[in-house]
């Protein structure tokens, strides 16, 4: 006697298309840290490819590189502004040599839920200074 | 091999029914590769979509922008004893202070209030979000949230 597995064949053919549908669904592709509990939204989504700011409990991270330690919701303004003073220079010497690059303004922040918004202001004022005045407030959608 | 005994063999295995159409394909391994498929599709799938909700700064940018100048500016702060400030400046001048309800901010009652202003102003279409210091993150894209729905436009403010 043989098990017939021609249905189950059929039933895993089923989750593949969908999960293979749900896998490029994403158009922003951001990776959090473990501890980063974004908030939730009603939001749009769209392709938008810029700076990214990470802003968790611990630390701000800049494209995924660490820039400046925080601790209780402070940190080393100096750092952080040079991180963005230099991430703003390298754009403007590809826009120079490419005539097909912009130095773009944009910037997505990451943050927890829980920061205060003193923090937040912090590191959008430090943004702002280097060039960087359109924000994205990358949050989970709920629509 | 000769003609004659390739016929004889061909009889032989037609005998023991080799060529018959009626045989089960072996989905085992196609089996097994779906389930090693799945199991990696499942843990590489992010299943919560990020969204991006759009903010400038207020007075923000190197370029100066060529819109019309709006009849109102709104702005709205939100305070640390959950309650909503709300100042409008230009035609109007005016405060509305939205107590809190109960442990939270009343959102619903900020909703009643921009759509009052978005109905005597309808070419409005900007509104300024500042919060206190202690405020929480989640606090103040909640807010911007709701504004948002009356108020496309939301800029940061107090940077």
């Amino acid at each position: 006697m043989s098990i017939q597995i021609t249905s189950m064949a059929d039933i895993f053919m089923i989750l593949l298309v969908f999960l293979l549908k749900s896998y490029g669904s994403g158009l922003i592709e951001i990776s959090t840290s473990k501890d980063l509990t974004m908030p939730q939204a009603v939001a749009e989504s769209g392709s938008v490819d810029a700076l990214k700011v990470e802003i968790s409990e611990k630390v701000v991270l800049l494209e995924g590189k660490p820039v400046a330690e925080v601790r209780n919701f402070e940190f080393d303004g100096k750092s952080l502004a040079g991180a963005f003073a230099g991430e703003r220079k390298r754009q403007q010497a590809l826009a120079k040599t490419d005539s097909g690059v912009k130095a773009d303004a944009r910037v997505i922040m990451i943050a927890d839920r829980n920061i205060p918004y003193s923090t937040i202001k912090s590191v959008l004022a430090s943004a702002a200074s280097n060039g960087y005045t359109d924000f994205k407030l990358a949050v989970v959608q709920t629509n | 091999m000769s003609v004659s005994e390739f016929q004889a063999r061909l009889k032989a295995s037609s005998a023991n029914g080799f060529d018959s159409q009626d045989f089960d394909l072996n989905l085992a391994p196609i089996i097994d590769c779906f389930t090693v498929l799945i199991a990696f599709v499942m843990i590489s799938t992010a299943f919560a979509s990020i969204g991006i909700l759009d903010a400038g700064i207020a007075a923000g940018g190197d370029k100066a922008i060529s819109a019309a100048i709006p009849p109102v500016r709104i702005s709205v702060e939100v305070l640390a004893d959950h309650r909503f400030n709300l100042k409008i400046s230009g035609k109007e001048n005016r405060e509305i202070t939205i107590p809190a309800r109960g442990d939270s901010w009343d959102h619903g009652v900020l909703k009643i209030r921009l759509d009052e202003i978005k109905n005597r102003f309808p070419s409005v279409n900007g509104a300024v979000i500042t919060a206190v210091n202690s405020v929480k993150y989640d606090s103040v894209i909640r807010t911007m949230e709701q504004i948002r729905t009356t108020f496309p436009a939301v800029m940061l403010g107090g940077l």
